[in-house]
Order: C-alpha cells, then sequence, then structure tokens
C-alpha cells in the first residue's frame, strides 16, 4: 500500500501543484496544436519525432511547474516500463523479436504519457469554464469543481492509505475508509454550494491576475511545426 | 428577512430531529443557536437553507426566508467550489451578479492574498475557513448561516471573522449562527436559541469539566531532531524542529493556520519524509482531522470492542458515517488504543465540538496517555493548557 499511496502523491504532484500559471493561461488555439503535434510527431518521424515530442512535453513541464518533473517523469517511466515489457512478453510469446517491439512501444508510449500529463497540466478549468459559461452560467462551474474534487480525493485517498497502512491495514480498507470521506464530502459540498451551483458564472470569470507571455508555447509551438515540415 | 415556524422536521432515521421552532429575525438581527450535538442545530440551518428534503428529510410548518442565502459548513472543505482561492471567490461574486475582477482583494482582507493561486487542496483547514469567510463576503447573501464557523481559526482568524458578521448585520444583512462558543459573539447577536434533543429549552446544565490526570511519564516514542520539511518547489513549511516525546506525555504544536502542524504529525507517522534531519517514531498511529479517514470499518463494533464502546460512551451497532463529529473522534482514539499505539497523533481533535463532546473526548484523550505518547495539532488554548509540553510553529 506505500506503493499506492505514493504513486497518489505522485500524481498529484505531477499534474495538481499549480494554479493558473504558465502555459495554462494561453490560448487554446496555441495549446491545441501543439498538443497534436507532440502526439502525432512518434508516429511520423520514429525516434527523433518522440525524442523532440518529448523534449517539448518536458519545456512545458518546465515553463508552467519545473517543480513537477520529477513526478512527470516517475510516472511516464512507469507507463512506459508496464507497456513495453508486457509488449515484449507477448511478442516473445508470439515469437517475434521481444527487444525490438520492446523498445518501440517505449519509443511511442514515452512521449504520449509525457504529452498526456503535460495536456492534463496545460488544461485550463478557468477557460474551459468561460467556454462553457456561453451555453448556460451553471455549466461554468463543473470544469472548476472537477479540477477541485478530483486533487482532494486523491489527497484524501492517501491520507487514507498512510493512516490504514501505519494501522496494518490493507488496501480495501483505506478505499473503504477514504469513499466514506468521499460521500460524506460530497453531500456537504452540495448543501454548503447550493446557491452558488444553482446561480452559477452569471458574469463570467475574470483571467488571474497577471496576463502571462505566451511566446514560449509559441517558440515550442514553432520548433514542433519546424521539425514536422522538416 | 426570516419567518419560520418549523413544527417537525425529521429524517427517515431520525424522526423528529427538530420539533417546535419559531425564529423571525429582521434585516441586521443575528441569533446564535447552541446546544449539544445532535440537539437539531444543523437540521435547522438545513430547514431554513432549503436543502432538508435534499437531504433526505421531510418538513412540516412554514419557512420563509427573504433574499439570498450562503451557507458557511462546519468543514471548512466543503465550502469550496473552485479549485483556487482566487476563483472560488472570483465563482462567488460573478454568481451574485458582481464584478469578478475584485477577488483579489476579498482574499486579502482575510489575510490570505499571497495563496490567491495555491490549489484548494493544499490549503490548511485555517486557511480554508479563511477563504469561506472571503468567498460568503464576495457573495453578499441577505442571509448569512454559520455553523461552527470560527473552528479551526486562530484567534486573528476568529477577529475576522466576528468583524466581517459585524459589518455584513450593520449593512442590513441577518445571521444564523451555530457556535458552541458564545463568547465571541457576545453583543452582536440579538436573540439566543438553545436547542435540546430537538427541542427549545430555556437553559442547559453546563458541561462537566473533563478528568485530567498525569502520567507517569515512561519510555522514549519519538525523538526529531533538526527537522527540515518542503515539498517540491515551496517555501520551507518546518525548520529545525526537534522535539522528543516519552509514553504518558501529551505535547500540544500550536501556531498559526498554514504553519505546518499536520505536515509535521504525517512526518511523525511516516509518511512524508524529511528533506533533512531524523526522525524516529514508535508504532505511531494518526487521527486525521477528518477522522471518517482513520475508521475503515462499517459499523461502531467493527472498530472497538464493546466494553471500550462503553468506556468512551459510544454507541453499539451504529454506522460509522451516522456518527457525529465527537463520536467519530472518539471511536477513533478508542480504536487506536486497541491498537497499541505507542505515539498517537491527533489533528485538531476538538474542533468543532461542544463542550459536551469536547470533554468526552478530552477524557479519551486522558486514558489513551496511560498507554501512549501523544502529539495534539490544535488551535484550542484549554486543551493546549492541559498538555504537558507545548511547541509553537510559525514561519517554520
Amino acid at each position: 500500500m506505500g506503493i499506492l499511496s505514493a504513486l497518489s502523491q505522485t500524481i498529484l504532484r505531477s499534474v495538481f501543484l499549480t494554479g493558473e500559471r504558465g502555459c495554462r493561461r494561453c490560448p487554446c488555439w496555441a495549446k491545441l496544436p501543439t498538443m497534436a503535434f507532440m502526439v502525432l510527431l512518434p508516429y511520423i518521424l520514429g525516434p527523433w519525432g518522440s525524442l523532440a515530442s518529448s523534449s517539448a512535453a518536458l519545456y512545458l513541464y518546465l515553463i508552467t511547474a519545473p517543480e513537477a518533473i520529477p513526478a512527470a517523469l516517475l510516472i511516464s517511466a512507469m507507463v512506459t516500463t508496464w507497456f513495453s515489457a508486457t509488449g515484449a512478453l507477448t511478442a516473445q510469446l508470439l515469437g517475434g523479436g521481444a527487444v525490438e517491439t520492446g523498445v518501440t512501444i517505449a519509443l511511442r508510449t514515452l512521449p504520449l504519457s509525457l504529452a498526456g500529463q503535460a495536456a492534463i497540466l496545460c488544461f485550463s478549468p478557468w477557460a474551459a469554464g468561460n467556454i462553457l459559461s456561453r451555453l448556460s452560467p451553471t455549466a461554468s462551474v463543473y470544469p472548476m469543481l472537477v479540477w477541485r474534487l478530483a486533487p482532494q480525493a486523491l489527497s484524501d485517498a492517501t491520507l487514507a492509505m498512510e493512516v490504514q497502512a501505519a494501522r496494518g491495514r490493507g488496501l480495501k480498507e483505506a478505499l473503504s475508509a477514504a469513499l466514506a470521506a468521499s460521500m460524506d464530502r460530497r453531500d456537504g459540498i452540495l448543501w454548503a454550494n447550493l446557491p452558488r451551483l444553482r446561480l452559477g458564472a452569471r458574469r463570467g470569470l475574470p483571467p488571474p491576475r497577471r496576463s502571462p507571455s505566451c511566446l514560449p508555447l509559441l517558440l515550442a509551438l514553432a520548433a514542433l511545426t519546424l521539425i514536422g515540415l522538416l | 428577512m426570516i419567518d419560520a415556524r418549523i413544527e417537525d422536521a425529521s429524517y427517515p432515521s431520525r424522526p423528529g430531529a427538530l420539533r417546535g421552532v419559531g425564529l423571525r429575525l429582521r434585516p441586521g438581527e443575528a441569533v446564535l443557536v447552541l446546544g449539544r450535538s445532535g440537539s437539531g442545530k444543523t437540521t435547522l440551518l438545513r430547514a431554513l437553507s432549503g436543502i432538508l428534503r435534499e437531504a433526505g428529510g421531510s418538513l412540516k410548518g412554514r419557512v420563509s426566508v427573504r433574499g439570498s442565502i450562503y451557507v458557511v459548513p462546519q468543514e471548512p472543505w466543503d465550502g469550496i467550489l473552485g479549485y483556487t482561492p482566487l476563483m472560488d471567490v472570483a465563482l462567488s461574486l460573478s454568481a451574485s451578479n458582481r464584478d469578478p475582477r475584485a477577488a483579489d482583494s476579498y482574499l486579502g482582507r482575510v489575510g490570505i492574498g499571497s495563496l490567491w493561486d495555491r490549489p484548494c487542496h493544499l490549503l490548511s483547514a485555517g486557511e480554508a475557513r479563511r477563504l469561506n469567510l472571503a468567498s460568503s463576503s464576495a457573495f453578499a447573501p441577505d442571509v448569512l448561516l454559520l455553523d461552527e464557523a470560527s473552528a479551526f481559526l486562530d484567534e486573528g482568524g476568529k477577529g475576522i471573522l466576528v468583524e466581517q458578521v459585524e459589518e455584513f448585520l450593520s449593512s442590513g444583512g441577518s445571521a444564523v449562527i451555530v457556535d458552541h462558543d458564545p463568547t465571541p459573539w457576545r453583543g452582536v447577536v440579538s436573540e439566543t436559541l438553545i436547542l435540546e434533543d430537538g427541542a427549545p429549552t430555556d437553559g442547559i446544565p453546563p458541561a462537566p469539566e473533563p478528568r485530567w490526570e498525569k502520567a507517569p511519564k515512561g519510555d522514549l516514542v519519538a525523538e526529531v531532531e533538526d527537522l527540515w520539511f518542503r515539498f517540491p518547489g515551496s517555501r520551507w513549511i518546518l525548520k529545525d524542529v526537534s522535539l522528543s516525546v516519552s509514553r504518558g506525555e501529551v505535547v500540544a504544536v500550536l501556531g498559526p493556520n498554514g504553519s505546518g502542524k499536520t505536515t509535521l504529525l504525517r512526518i511523525l507517522l511516516g509518511a512524508l519524509r524529511p528533506s533533512r534531519g531524523r526522525v524516529w517514531a514508535s508504532r505511531p498511529l494518526m487521527v486525521p482531522e477528518n477522522p471518517l479517514l482513520f475508521l475503515s470499518g462499517a459499523r461502531t463494533e467493527d472498530e472497538a470492542p464493546e466494553e471500550l464502546l462503553s468506556e468512551f460512551g459510544l454507541p453499539k451497532g451504529r454506522a460509522c458515517r451516522t456518527l457525529s463529529s465527537g463520536e467519530r473522534r472518539r471511536l477513533a482514539i478508542a480504536a487506536a488504543l486497541r491498537e497499541g499505539a505507542d505515539l498517537l497523533l491527533l489533528d485538531e481533535p476538538t474542533a468543532g465540538l461542544d463542550p459536551w463532546s469536547r470533554s468526552g473526548v478530552v477524557e479519551a484523550i486522558g486514558r489513551a496517555r496511560e498507554h501512549s505518547g501523544i502529539v495534539i495539532a490544535t488551535h484550542d488554548p484549554g486543551l493546549a493548557s492541559m498538555a504537558d509540553r507545548t511547541i509553537e510553529l510559525g514561519g517554520g
């Protein structure tokens, strides 16, 4: 259970450690093509594309939340190891080249997992809320609520695992405690926030303080575009 | 502003949770509601806020509340919708059709302006409570319902709370304040409503003073030397902390909101590794600020045997989730004792408890010290004064 608790803390640190800063504040028209290039380049250019894509993901982390890089690398390493090891094993059983399959899968999984985490890191619940507020003021609350509750649930689950591990209990007990706490919190949030949930953001939401420079993100986009074209 | 006559408010599992309560408040008036846990205080707030039916309850009588309502709940994190403090306050302003760009100034007024962009799950309980105050003020409701809003606040925070309510009342709002401590509200409220077993009463006997005897100091159960801690990329939370705890000893950890009290407990539990320094603890167990995270059994007897339940004044056969805050904490302490913890770590064990529940929890801690060393993170000056030693954290 210590490993699971550490994993849940690592996920918290890799994507939920920041507020609205860095590339989170950049417009969607810059973020979406950057993410698309990061996903597609490994398929188009092979190993060099994987290198470019991974570098871009780490660069986005560097300009948004450098303190989260170790956690992001750890998660990517775990995902990559899992997929390439199981792929290699399957290839071995089927009589194919285990090493070649493992390396190919790793070269695609590593940039994809880094890009996935970078996408979550760069996702702005504020921007999503503002887009949804054009549909209805109440809809604008939901992206924020998800970003509010997901890390809280992970944080509660982490503490439950730490506490239950100290009691010598297993994962089942930890999850049961975390679930009871989550149900309690769900009821509490609904009760305390009903007026705000019903009204929603009637006047939209302001951009958070200080407009960031989107130049670093645009540089990444330009570099990826050039690599893709060349 | 409020005109209510509640004949009967019930839940399927608890008929007659509140009976025969009348309440009339004009603009600028506030009522203080006192009573033990389970006396119907929260049911009253639910009835006034219109959520009783959504909470599975039923209401006989009439409740008329003119204008908008805002609830500050007992559990600070339940009152937060935004993922950062700035967004939570902006949401309040936007929902009440006011300019959300003014959010900054509300955070500054409650002393958490520098935390504007910190993800809310990283706030301490006291910081979360201050955010509740900022968001309630930003919403500018006509009626404010406060459920143990002073719990988790340090003295500075309590001052801000009372000042804010006074300002709110002078602007023509009405407030229903549930608090176990009437002291800060003298001169603020126009009337007091005392509830006992779901019905109004003229008075209730004072809570008994908890029995608290010193226990002989035994072997060493924890030692911390030159401890430094920070999360990746953040400021130092703990700087050069040294501490030793022996069996039979109670150490209170004090300090303003966000000073690292809970972090110190988690390090002693072994859940966080110190950035620098040495930490040793023998068989530690921690009862978190939310004791549900400790209680993994479905029912009370899954956590402690019948004799222990009876010793701690706890019911047998009840689902843990349906227990009051005080009962949950007492059960967690009883369960920790049953498991033979050498070091018991208690995070805010008396926050938000009525004097009767508090007395029960304090006595439970007194019993536990006969077998364990105890470290308590608390804002409760009464509890701190009963400890053998206190350490003060502040800015690390």
